[in-house]
């Protein structure tokens, strides 16, 4: 009889653990990207490529295996076994943040030091790489003792070598490390071994990121920031109301033009006023609509994606505190004078709820362009 | 000294969280983006209209936005800059 085989996923919040999970066994699994998604213990089967189940575990997120919340306990319980109903995982995997790489190791080294067979995916290589940062999993691997495989769980990079990795360290009979399991290491000689590590496995690191502070020295400047900020609005408010107008007097007149031709067609008839009156001008009055909406959110979507919004949060915050806001409020604040309906899901980033609330029901009181 | 004090561009590193100043969620987030006691940081940024107030503060390869409130929950010494430190 054969015993089902098990791993777990631990690591910081925010290392990508929910969406290396996902990616691992296919299960669908909500994935936000604020910390401490994981709340519940989520399990699935990941295949090894001998053709093997494995049950795959997602833990909650920790800092250490000295709890302080009741999700870190979970986490800590489980791993040293302790867990009621609960068999300890076979094989723990170590997610790290690559461009997080320094915090993430204070944790990493706690969970080594149990000396149970570990293998580090270093996942989000491609998010540390865009921002020139390059790690050498090899270094990693030195340092840490245990086998480093280099993942982008989004992008589905490197889980075949990782599957192989697991399937590698269950067969290790109790790896001996001599110089691993060091009992009683204290916080800040973690820390400080931790900086070592990183620095370390640090290849490169590019000056990309000068360019960035030179653009933010100009766009978060006190007197020059808010000229930019208030000149782009004004572009996007004046592309939205006065460049959408002759689509939307294009649209409206083609609507009408439709309706004309039905009612010149058909003989006048219940059906023909359901037609004319009801279905087209009815799906016209909302159709006119859509040339402000789609410029509107082509400008948030561009200052979105060029990392301008969170500039703007930023500038705006002290005025949105006086109204008992955050800066992250503009953000959906903005979104509803297009709509509402996407202004309150972008809410989902602000992290006080009586924030968000208080977002949600300010969101629907701008004046969306269906609306003027 | 508190990182809300800490002059803009001058490293330093945090060496006590108060973390019950903090609304439990917020203390997550900023523990998650490693706003925390060991991290080393920087001013990058100050907000505009009165009082400042966010706060750009540079740890490790992020610049996190933080209320001056939530600052000074964070107490930090100033390092010396190094040439080894200047690259991080």
């Amino acid at each position: 009889m054969t015993r089902q085989r098990s791993a777990a996923l631990v690591g910081n919040p925010n290392a990508g653990k929910s969406a290396l999970f996902n990616a691992l066994t296919g299960a669908r699994q909500k994935i936000a990207n604020y910390p401490g998604v994981t709340v519940e213990r989520k399990s699935g089967r990941l295949v090894l490529p001998s053709g093997e189940p494995v049950e795959l575990t997602d833990l909650p997120g920790a800092y250490g295996l000295h709890p302080t919340s009741p999700d870190e306990e979970v986490t800590a319980k489980v791993i040293m076994g302790q867990f009621p109903g609960e068999s300890a995982p076979e094989v723990l995997v170590l997610v790290l943040d690559a461009s997080n790489l320094e915090q993430h190791l204070v944790f990493a080294q706690e969970v080594i030091a149990l000396g149970r067979p570990t293998v580090v995916a270093l996942n989000m290589v491609d998010l540390a790489e865009r921002d020139g940062l390059v790690v050498d999993p090899k270094a990693l691997e030195q340092a840490l003792g245990v086998p480093v495989i280099p993942t982008v769980a989004v992008r589905r990079r490197g889980l075949d070598e990782l599957a192989a990795a697991i399937a590698a360290a269950e067969t290790r009979v109790d790896p001996d490390h001599p110089d691993h399991p060091r009992p009683h290491v204290d916080l800040t000689e973690r820390r400080v071994t931790a900086h070592a590590i990183a620095e370390a496995a640090i290849v490169s690191e590019t000056a990309r990121h000068r360019l960035h502070a030179k653009l933010d020295r100009l766009l978060l400047h006190p007197w020059i920031g808010p000229v930019i900020l208030f000149s782009l609005l004004f572009v996007v408010f004046q592309a939205v109301f006065a460049g959408a107008t002759p689509f939307a007097d294009a649209l409206d007149a083609g609507v009408s033009w439709l309706g004309d031709q039905v009612r010149a067609v058909m003989p006048p008839s219940l059906a023909r006023d359901l037609l004319t009156d009801g279905i087209i001008s009815g799906v016209g009055s909302v159709v006119v609509f859509l040339p402000q909406i789609v410029i509107l959110f082509f400008f948030i979507l561009a200052m979105e994606a060029s990392g301008y919004m969170a500039r703007a949060a930023f500038l705006m915050d002290r005025m949105m505190a006086r109204v008992g806001l955050s800066g992250r409020s503009f953000i959906p604040l903005l979104s509803s004078f297009a709509c509402a309906i996407p202004g309150i899901m972008a809410t989902r980033s602000i992290t006080d709820p009586k924030d968000r609330l208080t977002t949600i029901l300010i969101a629907p009181m701008m004046t969306c362009s269906a609306r003027r | 000294m508190t990182l809300d004090q800490l002059p803009l561009g001058k490293r330093a590193r945090i060496v006590r969280v108060d973390w019950s100043r903090l609304v439990d969620e917020e203390a997550q987030r900023l523990r998650a983006l490693g706003l925390d006691a060991g991290a080393r940081v920087a001013l990058a940024h100050r907000g505009v209209f009165g009082g400042r107030d966010p706060l750009a503060v540079m740890v490790g390869r992020m610049t996190v936005a933080l209320r001056r409130v939530h600052a000074a929950a964070m107490e930090v010494v100033p390092v010396a800059e190094t040439a080894a430190e200047q690259g991080t």
